[in-house]
């Protein structure tokens, strides 16, 4: 059911077999084409030799899907291209890419073609849902065209207060499909969902006290894998799924650790008398970003996952928590409380610039969906998404009670 | 103590040259409170990978859980929320006032003369400033905190639990400052 076919995308270890043509005025987005991918992927595509004028997106039309529940992929397929970001539509013909695809029996048959006709994307799809089919068809093409992951096979998991208790629900990456996953009538919190949306690790107060459970989102099991003397939260489920970082305050001062995903095997990476917080993993798996105040305010610091080599990220602002870091490594998203109110701002590591990008109300708990460049955030009790290359932001979620603090699987 | 450097030469296997350097550091700084439980050894807990040091030296280890009596939770019957005054704190911060004081002296008071068997349950709660998971974090700093005087005061460290519900569960609800105030606190939880 929770079917994630995506291999673990690696940059930097993608070899390039094929060499960039030479191509005039191409358009960006188009070179992504030259870099193939890793693993049991659509066979990569040489970029074609064309040229694009005036665009706002890569153009591509969607040829009606055929057969059995035909209609319904195509809608939920033009519906995750735009919501990628990526694409502008056009009409079949010249100079766009074309997705194709039938239904027989129960599977879905896509086809992507590039511009000059040739198929760049071949695959079944049979996961037995036609919407998921779609959602996993649009993330190959999202892939295909740019070498970076769709969100649109993901899945959010987030804290609401609808039935007067905060309770954790799931829902597709576009608000679809909510389900409610917990009917503690106890305080649920600080959700993570992992990269593979397979487990949530999440705080509840279930035995009065804030103690650490972990959902299998397969089985339907739940076990609680952390019950410290004091407060534990703030679980973030790693890169590769198998370790979980939290604040325990058991030794007598809320510090960070890293655990096993069954709770085992703590390793402590802080000594402070403050407040350590909100860590958050690179996709390495061995550096994470953490909230300390041991500066006097909120500041996001990093430091390895054994607690090593401690640094602050000057973001510029005097109150910052709550780090996000994207899939790709090169930027956190984070909240600074700017005027009495919370925003989101994005950093880039490798130029140190920060800049807000939410506006309107008190925007919280920013996290980045797989392409790393969407995020979602919490905005006066609706979930937002947020498009940081074009600035657009859209409502995922709202009217069900007060939302907080979403996760994103990958 | 809030130089990061203290953290990186934390570290979790010390050398006797090590150990003795953070002894000589420890004892070159005045303004620690000397509890003389300094390191905190959890090689035997269940919660630690092994023994580690620690650069503060008032770090006494929560004791274990007393699973089934909590503040708002299962077995909240027994515990008595009326009989001490909440602690308020001041914006994001962990630190008892003076004028708080007298609250904290009189918890110390009832639980090392009058009822030398009692023990307590700190509750810490924030204002709804700023994010929920580092509230949560702060609102247990604040139990801690209070749980600090209550240590220096002579209440035993196995008779003191605390919890954090960060900005959930307000004493006033809504954002005006007086809200804020009201509920950036900490609540005592005498257990019976």
């Amino acid at each position: 059911m929770f079917c994630n076919p995506k291999g673990p995308f690696r940059p930097a270890s993608l070899p390039r077999l094929i060499p960039r043509p030479p191509a005039i005025r191409l358009f960006p987005a188009l070179l992504a084409l030259a870099i193939p991918f890793a693993g049991p992927r659509p066979a990569p595509a040489q970029a074609p030799e064309i040229t694009i004028e005036g665009q706002s997106g890569v153009p591509i039309a969607i040829v009606p899907i055929r057969g059995n529940g035909g209609e319904q992929i195509s809608r939920t397929l033009q519906s995750d291209l735009t919501n990628s970001g990526v694409f502008r539509f056009a009409s079949s013909g010249r100079g766009a890419f074309v997705a194709e695809g039938g239904v027989t029996g129960s599977a879905l048959n896509g086809r992507l073609l590039d511009p000059t006709g040739r198929p760049v994307l071949t695959r079944t799809y049979r996961t037995g849902n036609p919407v998921t089919d779609a959602h996993l068809y649009a993330d190959d093409i999202v892939l295909t065209v740019t070498g970076k992951p769709g969100i649109a096979s993901s899945r959010i998991v987030f804290v609401s207060n609808r039935s007067g208790h905060k309770e954790l629900y799931l829902c597709e990456y576009d608000g679809s499909n909510v389900r409610q996953i917990t009917r503690d009538n106890a305080i649920s919190a600080s959700p993570s969902i992992s990269p593979d949306a397979s487990k949530i690790a999440y705080t509840s107060y279930r035995s009065g006290y804030p103690d650490i459970y972990v959902i299998d989102l397969r089985s339907g099991s739940r076990n609680r894998i952390i019950s410290s003397p004091g407060t534990n939260s703030g679980a973030a489920i790693s890169p590769n799924g198998n370790k979980i970082a939290l604040t325990m305050s058991f030794a007598g001062n809320p510090e960070l650790y890293v655990t096993s995903m069954r709770g085992g095997g703590a390793r402590r990476l802080t000594f402070s008398r403050n407040v350590e917080a909100s860590p958050s993993w690179f996709p390495d798996g061995d550096r994470i970003l953490f909230t300390s105040d041991q500066s006097g305010s909120p500041q996001i610091y990093e430091s390895t996952a054994a607690g090593r080599g401690l640094s602050l990220i000057k973001t510029g602002y005097g109150f910052c928590t709550e780090p996000s870091v994207a899939p790709d490594g090169t930027k956190m998203a984070f909240n600074a409380r700017i005027s009495g109110s919370m925003v989101v701002g994005v950093y880039e590591f490798r130029t140190g610039a920060a800049k807000v990008i939410s506006s309107g109300g008190s925007a919280e708990d920013p996290c980045w969906g797989a392409d790393s460049r969407h995020l979602i955030y919490s905005k006066n009790g609706s979930l937002y998404r947020h498009d940081t290359t074009t600035g657009n932001t859209a409502v995922v979620l709202s009217g069900m009670g007060r939302i907080s603090e979403p996760s994103w699987s990958r | 103590m809030k130089n990061p450097t203290t953290h990186r030469d934390t570290a979790r296997r010390i050398s006797p040259g090590r150990m003795l350097l953070s002894l000589l550091l420890l004892l070159a700084l005045p303004a620690c409170k000397g509890k003389g439980d300094g390191f905190g050894n959890l090689g035997d807990s269940p919660y630690g990978s092994g023994s580690f040091d620690s650069d503060r030296v008032d770090m006494t280890p929560l004791p274990g859980r007393n699973e089934g009596v909590s503040l708002y939770g299962p077995g909240s019957e027994h515990v008595n929320t009326d009989l001490f005054s909440p602690v308020y704190f001041s914006f994001d911060s962990s630190s008892v006032s003076a004028s708080e004081m007298p609250k904290v002296d009189s918890v110390a008071r009832y639980m090392t003369e009058k009822s030398r068997g009692s023990s307590i349950i700190i509750g810490g709660f924030t204002d709804s400033v700023g994010t929920e998971e580092y509230n949560r974090q702060l609102g247990e700093l604040r139990s801690l905190s209070v749980r600090s005087e209550l240590l220096i005061r002579g209440v035993p460290p196995d008779r003191i639990q605390t919890v954090s519900f960060g900005e959930d569960m307000p004493a006033v609800p809504g954002s005006t400052p007086q809200a804020h105030s009201a509920n950036r606190r900490c609540e005592f939880g005498l257990v019976e």
